[in-house]
């Protein structure tokens, strides 16, 4: 879809409505500086964003630009309206009230246009060349086609932390450790195989005469249990609460309590500092790294000296451990913290049993029962996930007074019970094992689908590296095309672009200057050099975009010298013939340029009058050309019109003996590119004879000799009335439009009268200049 | 459903085989991740949905440890 016709009204330096009407060709806008020229720019990109004009956003332009877009100058109760039209016939509209509310109809047909894709503006030209790498990648998104790619990658990143999360799979893999550790605490170096024998014996010693065997490890935990339980339950409440206090004590809870505050401790020593660090140091790696990023070596921020990148990245690295260190320090945290809940779990269970209800009652115990009651009533829970600050400073104040008490209970002697106990908590451990086992099986579980996930997320991204390498590598080739085109003959080439190495969504542009690889453009390209490779990175960009959209060009080669700013029409011409562009300048010589070189058939060409008014608004400029502005002047000013046909023809005939390849002896200095049009056409006369030529009826080409007789009388006139700076005579209306007359007519005949295209429309190699229907030839 | 995204989804399957293969996991698991995948393809996903894909995935080791 094109753009057909683009109104606006009372918006930005509009007035009454005025139109841009392309009728889907590609149209070349001239306006003197203020024109209002960028007021159609504007409308477009208000349009498509759904009214934020990005270059107008600022703190005096109003919440919603309502001081920015709307006419200063509007009247009561007259909209502020943008309207446009695309080839098929479907609109899009925004109407502006006088407080910024913004209406707009059929916005969703441009939904696939990308304003930064289809919009670029003189500021904006080098814009990506100047981005960060990330920033580049993701200008490029669209492009490539990767945006669901990307998005897949994000949520399997997000599934695996949310797997992570549900299962508890850092409490699970915690749990296990301080089971296995108390496994290896009780069963020092010792098998599964060991352990059973262990039981094994344990069961003969205790089962009754003749039972058979436990046939494994469970089995004889389960026999044991009930065994050993009964001969508990067959000794008298002493031994029982002996039984229960032994157990306690070896809980070993004040180790428990030790380990946690030490890893507390460890803890706060390494993260305190650490973040503190880390926030000072942030806002200084932030301003390193984006100088970095524009220069391979820089002053340290921190001490001045010179420093490179690789230095850089080995400190960050140095950093990345330092951080690794203190996730560490809170797995330790996390582990003490589930070993002391598990083992006060415990403590409250024995301290809730029957047979050390009476013992807790006793009066011997009245200067630890506030602590065995604190232990009583603690949340586990709170207490493994280190949420509950306050209980964790009244159990740790509380078992160590507890656990001196216990430990004497324990201590005291009764006859046949010590070995029960003993064996009753080698049984207990042992039990743990099925539990270890239920675990690991879980953890191995959820460990898998942890693994499945980044691998599922490593196989997207490496499905988008390998993506965005071809298409860099096609955008690279439209580049490289595109440059040769801007730069042809010049030692800067291979620009391409590539995925930097060291990132994951990283793109930058590469070249080769005077041979040698660079890794930037920044590192040697000119201003000028930069804003013409953003021309072809817009351009090549724009050109894989699908669907095709028009673009819309804002003085974009202000910064180009002639010569470049005249390969842009090579580039319009061979790399974009395609699509619609919507080109403003205010250089007069280069609009006067397009118009001889951009054939008629596809480009428009219109003109603004200067700004004069709010009131007034832009204006068309109806004049047809340079010519008929100079007949305007008649009236008013014979000598200023005759002088405006004379300068038009020195534009005109500088680019004509440009595009026929007639040469003009080099002159030293500015007079090289200030020649007159009188020169060019002495040369063109010389030339011409020979190699113009004209298709006759018979279908043969022959030399056309009416233009020579033409450049005659264009030179007499010219060097009679035209030069004011050399001849002063008085200049009469008459006269003044005989010379705009003579050289009106005279460029018309180097245009094809059937296919209105200009000689040198078509080259074909080694023969001849050409016009589109090849009815004029210019021999090489 | 366009060719291309019916092109990106079959891609998408391939892939997830790739994965399994060097990490693997239960038949189920693999199916559950492949039947999301549109949904994980489509869009930046809510917490909420990515917690109920997350669930979906954790049930099928559930189930595999119940076995």
């Amino acid at each position: 879809m094109n753009v057909d016709e683009l109104g606006i009204q009372w918006f930005r330096g509009a007035a009454a409505r005025v139109a841009l009407r392309p009728r889907g060709k590609s149209v070349v806008v001239y306006g003197p500086n203020g024109s209002g020229k960028s007021s159609f720019v504007d409308a477009c990109e208000f349009l498509l964003t759904g009214g934020n004009v990005q270059h107008l956003s600022h703190e005096y332009s109003g919440r919603r630009l309502e001081k920015a877009v709307i006419n200063t100058h509007a009247p009561a109760g007259v909209d502020c309206a943008i309207d446009l039209r695309l080839t098929g016939g479907t609109k899009a509209s925004a109407s502006v009230s006088p407080d910024g509310q913004a209406h707009f109809v059929g916005r969703s047909v441009l939904a696939s246009w990308d304003c930064d894709a289809v919009i670029l503006r003189q500021d904006q030209v080098a814009a990506f060349v100047h981005a960060t790498k990330g920033q580049k990648y993701s200008a490029l998104l669209p492009l490539i086609g990767m945006q669901s790619l990307e998005t897949a990658a994000v949520n399997l990143k997000n599934l695996a932390k949310r797997v992570r999360e549900i299962s508890e799979f850092e409490r699970s893999l915690s749990k296990l450790e301080t089971l296995r550790e108390r496994w290896s605490t009780t069963f020092p170096g010792k098998d599964n195989a060991a352990v059973a024998a262990e039981l094994k014996a344990l069961h003969a010693r205790y089962a009754p005469p003749g039972a058979p065997p436990p046939s494994g490890l469970n089995a004889a935990v389960a026999e044991l249990r009930c065994v050993l339980r009964d001969r508990t339950a067959g000794h008298d409440v002493v031994a029982r609460r002996h039984a229960m206090l032994a157990g306690l004590h070896r809980l070993n809870l004040p180790g428990a309590l030790t380990e946690a505050v030490v890893a507390l401790q460890a803890l706060a020593g390494s993260v305190d500092p650490l973040i503190t660090e880390r926030l000072a140091l942030l806002q200084h790696a932030q301003a390193f790294a984006l100088r970095l990023d524009r220069a391979g070596a820089m002053a340290c921020p921190a001490c001045g000296s010179e420093v490179d990148a690789g230095d850089f990245r080995r400190h960050v690295d140095a950093e990345h451990v330092r951080w690794k260190e203190a996730l560490s320090a809170y797995d330790a945290r996390r582990r003490a913290l589930a070993k002391l809940a598990d083992a006060v779990s415990t403590a409250k269970s024995s301290l809730e049993s029957d047979d050390l209800k009476q013992w807790r009652s006793d009066a011997a115990q009245d200067g630890i029962r506030a602590h065995l009651d604190v232990l009583a009533a603690a949340d586990c829970d709170a207490l493994r996930a280190g949420t509950a600050s306050s209980a964790f400073a009244a159990i740790a104040d509380a078992i160590p007074r507890m656990s001196s008490r216990v430990e004497e209970c324990a201590r005291e002697q009764v006859v046949g019970v010590e070995d029960l106990v003993h064996d009753t908590a080698t049984v207990e451990a042992a039990g743990a094992y099925p539990e270890i086992r239920s675990h690991e099986k879980r953890v191995h579980s959820v460990e898998s689908l942890l693994r499945f996930l980044v691998e599922a997320e490593a196989e997207v991204r490496a499905e988008i590296k390998r993506r965005t390498e071809q298409v860099l590598s096609a955008i690279s080739g439209d580049l490289q095309k595109m440059w040769a085109t801007l730069h042809p003959g010049e030692p800067i080439d291979e620009v391409r672009l590539y995925q930097a190495p060291d990132a994951e969504k990283a793109v930058d542009i590469a070249l080769r200057f005077h041979g040698k690889e660079q890794l930037s453009p920044r590192l040697t390209l000119s201003e000028g050099h930069r804003n013409s490779l953003g021309l072809c990175v817009f351009f090549a960009f724009a050109k894989r975009s699908q669907p095709a959209r028009p673009v819309l060009l804002d003085d974009v080669v202000t910064s180009f010298d002639r010569e470049h700013r005249g390969f842009v029409a090579d580039l319009l011409l061979q790399h974009f013939s395609g699509r619609q562009v919507l080109l403003f300048t205010h250089d007069t010589e280069w609009f006067t340029e397009l118009r001889t070189r951009l054939p008629g058939c596809d480009w428009a060409f219109e003109r603004l009058l200067p700004w004069d008014s709010p009131e007034v608004g832009l204006r068309w400029n109806a004049a047809r050309d340079e010519f008929d502005e100079a007949k305007v002047l008649l009236p008013l000013d014979a000598k200023a019109a005759a002088n405006r046909a004379r300068a038009t023809m020195d534009v005109r005939m500088g680019i004509m003996a440009e595009r026929l390849e007639i040469p003009v002896p080099h002159l030293r200095g500015p007079p090289n590119d200030s020649r007159h049009a009188q020169e060019f056409l002495r040369r063109f006369r010389a030339e011409a004879e020979q190699r113009l030529k004209k298709r006759g009826p018979d279908g043969t080409h022959e030399a056309w000799l009416e233009p020579l007789r033409a450049v005659e009388s264009v030179c007499e006139l010219l060097q009679i009335w035209a030069n004011a700076a050399t001849h002063g005579r008085y200049v009469t209306r008459a006269e003044a439009e005989r010379v705009i007359s003579v050289c009106d007519n005279f460029v018309r005949m180097l245009i094809c009268a059937d296919c209105e295209t200009y000689v040198w429309h078509s080259h074909v190699p080694g023969k001849h200049l050409r016009c589109e229907c090849g009815a004029l030839r210019w021999r090489k | 459903m366009t060719a291309s995204v019916d092109g990106e989804l079959a891609s998408s399957d391939e892939r997830l085989r790739a994965a399994a293969a060097r990490a693997p996991v239960a038949s189920a698991t693999l199916r559950a991740l492949a039947a999301a995948m549109p949904l994980l393809t489509s869009r930046p996903l809510k917490p909420a949905e990515v917690a109920s894909v997350a669930k979906e995935l954790l049930s099928t080791i559930e189930c595999e440890d119940g076995v």
